[in-house]
This record gives C-alpha cells, structure tokens and sequence, in this order.
C-alpha cells in the first residue's frame, strides 16, 4: 500500500491538517512543515534530513500498514436484515423505498423461520457469540407476525447454542401502544424516524390515511425512551427543517434523551419536487449539523452522520460489501434493502442468493464476490480525505458506476462535517468557530478537487 | 381443553430477558425463568389470545405442525395454571 496515495493535507484557515486515516493520525502544521513531510515521506526511509519537529509525524505516518481487510470465501454477514414488508402505513413525502408502488407482499413465516436458522448456522460454524438482525421496510411493524416470529426463532436458537442477540429496527412509529411496548422490551435499538416539530414531520410524514404522523412518533419515542432498549431518533432535513436543526436537536435530547440522533439530508427525485420539497443547502446543512453536534455533546449525546470520519479505515460505509444479508418478503437475498428497481436502473445487481419455496437457502457466490470487488472501485473519491470513512455513501444513490468524478452536494456536505469532525477530534473547537463563520472559505474547501498529500503545492 | 382466554394474575409481574421471559410471583417472591419455546408462548398468546395467527407464529417458531403446536400451548398453560401464574377461561 502507498502511504503517501492515502495521506491527506488539508488546508484550515492558513494552516494544514495532515490526516492519514492508516495511521490514525491527525496533526495541525503550517506551511513549511507540511512540505516538510511531504519531502519526508516521498523519500521514505531513506530520507535522513528530518531533524525537525516533523520527525516524529513522519516515523508515525512512513510505519507499515495494511488496507481494511476485503472480504472473501464463504459468505460472513455482518448482520441479517429482514424485511418484512414493503407495505408502509405512510405516505412520505421523501420516501426513496417505493412504498406506494410496493406489493402487498409480506414475508411468510416460515420463509423468516429459514433465514434465521440459514444465518443461525453461520454464526455458530464462525464461531462468533452474537445473532445480529435489522429490520426494514416498508414499515416492518404492519408484519408484526413476522418481527415476532424472526425474534422468538432468533432468541430460541440463541439459546440453543448459547448466543446473545441483538435486534435493532428502522420505523416510524406509528401504531398502537403495545406494539411500540413490545419493541421496547425485546429490542435492543429502535430507529425512530423523527423529522422535528409537529409542522415539519406532519409535512414531511404524512400517512396513507391523511392524518399527521407526529402525534404516535412522538408517543413512541417516549415509550421507548422510557423502556429497556435504545431510541435512536432519525431526522430527514430539507430546506423546510434546516433552520430547525439546533432548536431539534435540543428538543429530542431534552424529551427523549435518546442513545443517538442521526440527521441525513433528503435526497432530491422527481417525487419530492412534485411535492415542494428540496434538499438544504449543503452548506447550511454542514453548519447547522456541526453546530446542533454540539448541542447534542452538551447532553452527552452522539450526533451521528452517517458517514462521518470513522475510527477504522472502511471500503464501505453502509450494509453493501460487508456480506449483510438483507431478506426481502419474496425470498431474495441482497446487499442492500433499497428497491431492485433502484439499483437496476443504474445497473448493478446487489441480489446474491434466494430463499426457495422449499426454505433452503440458495447463495450465489459469483454474485457475492462482484459486490464485494466492486465497491472498492470508487474514482470520485480517489483523491478525496473522506476515501476511507465515507467510502462514497450509497453505492447506489451517490458513486454508483458511471455517476462521474464531480463532487455532488453529498460529498461536499460530508466534506464539510467531516473537517470539522477531525478539528473537534483534536480539540480545535476555536478553529471549527472560524471556518462555521467564513462559509465561503469552508465551500470553497468542499470543492478542492485534491485533499492528497502528494499534490499539494 | 378449549381455551378462549389467558389471564395473568395480579400478583404476577413479568419481564423479559436475553434468556427469556422472568415471571415474578410478588406475594411469594418466588420467581420463574421460562426459556424457550415457553417464552414465545406466553408472549404470543398473550398478545393473539387463542386466534389461529397463534398457533400459526407457534408453529413457525417451534417448527412444528399446527396439532402438534396446539398442544404445547394446552399443556404449558395447564403448567402455569398449576404454578399459579395464569387462569385459563
């Protein structure tokens, strides 16, 4: 592996950030320095004339390291995503799931019963001490059969063979009561969609029925904040919220106290501009998260963005590529849980294996191995500092083959926080003020074309 | 047997663990894990009573027939019964 390829320089307000995320290496120098290193590192060992105070950054960022580990042979998931239904119970106005287009289709029990022993059975032969499922959607609580059925089969064979489980589930919340009670009691997480204050998430999330979603999310947050398992609460931003950012923030750690808070920035289509929704500014949406990021640490709480700076360099930043096996109520077995449609208008087949009629597993290895090599082919993000935390977001939605080299408003965004991310790592915070104060310095830093140490200048 | 309904008696508190569901007498303080398959039964036929959709999750999850699921919940419920955490009506 080239070091120098995987080291970054980026410039703060006159002076540089070196990161290299191989060595877990974050330092501020000035000008001076960071050719100093840059020299230093071209020559590798062999350079001797680094007596300087980069010394030290230097023997630390030359040591010998290895890429993220690609997975091969026989299928290892990550964890075992289920979705019961496509069928949803609202009417979003963002949905990017095609829940008004989806079948009434929902898992039968015993294909659910399959995938869990198929899944069961890896774990156990890996040796590994934790049954891990998600749940999708659709809303998988209209299938509250099938989440009962995969929890009860999945604690049983835990038991069995002396395993811990952990499950976690993305909903909406909006149902009764004792449903919500339930997934407080066997759940382990609970992502909440929230989108803010009664006007937005009602604007936002209304439901089939033409009622307002936010009276049963916010009742569901509440009870699952008072329950056993973790409330995270994931808010969807466009330009009608983005102002909101902090004032949320604030509201959900105060009310909910949640284990974290995720805020992602809507995603354009056709739909959402029929219906008068836009994405935020990338930049406003940069500034507001890293400012309500604060907001949430003052109460003890991550703000999570999903593809932040990671502690661990990664080839992807989302379930695909890491083998998850995510089931979908007609027996296929993908990578992703987006729409088949979604993937194969832009031509990728993230489908690795099926459920038959008779519940054996069928795994297509050909097809695995595809996933697995072609996530790691990412052009855009070659001279990029968020290569190996980010890893292009959504393979799908954002460095799918063939989507170009520019920079789009997601990876400014990510740019943007994840700067700040690595001057907040290194107690920066007076530095993180300046840039939030001059955006155009910080958009301007979004759109450099090269974070590498190698071009710097 | 042919139950219509199952009732948990006041002094009986229940609360779920990783390995089941820990049922608590509070007059007697005597406490009970159920694992599973009884764990799923008491969750389920609290949630189903005795609908088919019961015995249809039941038998999904103890990979068993519909007969055969039947009479587990029978003779699990005449258990706890006994042990005096339900009645059955």
């Amino acid at each position: 592996m080239n070091i120098l390829q995987n080291t970054y320089l980026l410039p703060v307000n006159g002076k540089y950030l070196v990161y290299s995320p191989f060595a877990s290496t974050r330092a501020l120098v000035n000008k001076s320095a960071a050719l100093e290193i840059k020299k230093g590192m071209k020559a590798g060992a062999a350079f001797s004339d680094n007596q300087g105070q980069v010394e030290n950054l230097l023997i630390h960022l030359n040591e010998k390291k290895v890429l993220p580990e690609k997975r091969k042979g026989e299928i290892n998931p990550l964890f075992l995503g289920i979705i019961p239904t496509r069928s949803c119970n609202g009417a979003c106005n963002y949905c990017d799931f095609g829940a008004d287009k989806a079948p009434d289709l929902y898992m039968p029990l015993k294909r659910a019963v399959s995938a869990v022993d198929w899944y069961s059975g890896i774990v156990r032969k890996n040796k590994h001490k934790l049954l891990e499922i998600h749940f999708f959607g659709g809303e998988p609580m209209m299938a509250m059969d099938v989440v009962e059925t995969v929890v009860h089969r999945a604690r049983f064979n835990a038991q069995n063979a002396n395993l811990k489980t952990v499950f976690e589930i993305s909903t909406n919340g909006q149902y009764h009561r004792d449903k919500a009670e339930f997934l407080g009691s066997y759940f382990t997480t609970v992502i909440l969609s929230l989108d803010g204050f009664e006007p937005v998430q009602n604007a936002h999330r209304p439901l089939k029925n033409g009622r307002g979603s936010f009276q049963d999310a916010r009742r569901t947050a509440e009870i699952i904040s008072g329950s056993s398992a973790r409330l995270g609460l994931r808010a969807c931003v466009s330009d009608k919220n983005v102002d909101q950012m902090g004032k949320i923030a604030e509201w959900f750690c105060r009310e909910f106290k949640p284990f974290s808070i995720n805020f992602e920035a809507l995603r354009e289509t056709s739909e959402t501009s029929i219906k008068n929704l836009y994405p935020p500014d990338p930049v406003k949406f940069a500034v507001s998260l890293i400012k309500a990021r604060r907001i949430c640490a003052s109460y003890g709480i991550p703000l999570v963005y999903a593809t932040d700076i990671s502690m661990n360099p990664v080839y992807s930043s989302c379930p695909v590529g890491k083998d998850t096996a995510i089931v979908s109520p007609d027996g296929r077995i993908s990578n992703c849980y987006l729409m088949p449609e979604k993937w194969k208008e832009i031509g990728m087949d993230l489908d690795f294996g099926f459920i038959r009629d008779d519940n054996v597993v069928v795994i297509e290895k050909g097809n695995l191995k595809t996933i697995r090599n072609d996530i790691t082919k990412k052009p855009r993000c070659s001279r990029c500092f968020c290569r190996w935390s980010c890893a292009g977001g959504c393979h799908v939605g954002n460095t799918f083959p063939g989507a170009g080299n520019d920079y789009n408003d997601y990876c400014r965004q990510t740019r943007m926080i994840s700067l700040s991310t690595l001057l907040d790592s290194l107690g920066m915070d007076e530095m993180t003020n300046e840039i939030l104060e001059e955006t155009a310095r910080l958009e301007s830093f979004a759109n450099q074309s090269s974070d590498l140490l190698m071009d710097f200048m | 047997m042919n139950p219509k309904k199952m009732t948990v008696l006041p002094e009986i508190a229940w609360v779920v663990e990783n390995q089941g569901i820990l049922v608590i007498n509070t007059d007697t303080s005597i406490v009970k894990l159920l694992d599973y398959p009884d764990a799923a039964v008491w969750s389920v036929i609290l949630r189903y009573g005795f609908r088919p959709k019961a015995v249809e999750i039941l038998s999904a999850i103890i990979d068993s027939t519909a007969k055969n699921t039947r009479e587990k919940i029978e003779n699990t419920l005449i258990n706890w019964e006994k042990e005096g955490f339900i009645t059955v009506s």
